[in-house]
């Protein structure tokens, strides 16, 4: 087991899994529920079945997530099982809706897939590459479930809610650790090869998503991202000076 | 990473799909040759979650990505 700086690499690449398994219990749960509220609000069909169907990915996605978190030796893993919904609860239940797909897939889901294409890219082993491969085929999916839903709503809904709420959606999307300065345990090149991207390389495609892929994404479709660029620009300010 | 592929494959596949289905916008045109993914069902999928977990979720916030 390699012992450079900070924890071992075999910790730090189980700690990844863990939280990744919490992440699609999460998304399991998220898409379930989502799918019961399309129905509600007479979405079309596919729409639905697009996020059954995720609901049904996750809960695969989780168990490869456990199955690679056994391997490295982790002991202690904890699913989610209920969730709270992001979308401020003042907001109607059309708009609380479009904020949770919106978070979901547009935002979660496409930087997902993302960090998915750059980890298949360097895997080193077969069994890795086969398992990212198939999240990242799902993945596509499950990201595109929020811009298909945003074209189906765009007639139906007054997305003007939804420009200011995006920082706060990604800030919770990003997590805490996006623009600190990179723990040298978890910025190590060497875990790219093992199914962890670096920190600093976590962020540099992070923003390149948002700024090439959701931010267009969003505009195209008639959400306007003046807030959401003033958040990350202002994030990339703090990163800066933080370095 | 080819980021305009990824913007090809995912928004534009993506409200290609929503204005098939759900009328209007004209964007099909726009998403021949991105990338089409598989459609079939997982026969492993449907697995039980496992107890003993807790509730993330905060108004405001947004869903974690990997």
């Amino acid at each position: 087991m390699s012992t450079t700086a900070g924890r071992p690499v075999q910790e730090v690449l189980a700690d990844a899994w863990a939280v990744r398994y919490r992440i699609e219990t999460e998304a399991c749960l998220r898409f379930g529920a989502l799918a019961r509220r399309l129905d509600t609000a007479t979405a079309p069909r596919v729409l639905i079945e697009l996020a059954e169907r995720a609901s049904q990915d996750e809960t695969r996605h989780a168990a490869h997530c456990e199955r690679f978190f056994r391997a490295l030796g982790g002991k202690t893993l904890q699913g989610v099982t209920h969730v709270v919904e992001y979308a401020p609860p003042t907001l109607p239940e059309a708009e609380r809706l479009t904020y949770e797909l919106v978070s979901q897939c547009c935002v979660a889901e496409t930087q997902s897939t993302a960090t998915l294409v750059t980890l298949l890219d360097a895997a080193e082993t077969p069994e890795l590459k086969a398992v990212l491969h198939e999240l990242a085929r799902d993945e596509v999916h499950h990201s595109r479930l929020g811009w298909a839903y945003l074209t189906w709503a765009r007639p139906r809904v007054d997305f003007s809610f939804l420009g200011p709420l995006l920082p706060g959606m990604m800030d919770g999307n990003a997590g805490a650790e996006m623009f600190e300065p990179p723990r040298e345990d978890a910025d190590r090149p060497e875990l790219l090869r093992q199914g962890v991207v670096p920190q600093s390389m976590r962020r540099q495609v992070y923003v390149e998503t948002m700024k090439s892929v959701v931010f267009p994404g969003f505009e195209k479709l008639g959400v306007d991202t003046g807030d959401a660029t003033r958040w990350l620009d202002a994030k990339l300010g703090h990163a800066a000076t933080s370095a | 990473m080819n980021l305009k592929r990824l913007f090809h494959a995912l928004v534009l596949s993506g409200s290609a799909l929503g204005a098939a289905h759900c009328g209007g916008g004209t964007d099909a045109d726009s998403t021949v040759n991105a990338g089409s993914g598989s459609t079939t069902p997982d026969p492993d999928a449907g697995t039980k979650l496992p107890d003993g977990g807790t509730s993330p979720g905060m108004p405001g916030g947004g869903a974690p990505g990997w």
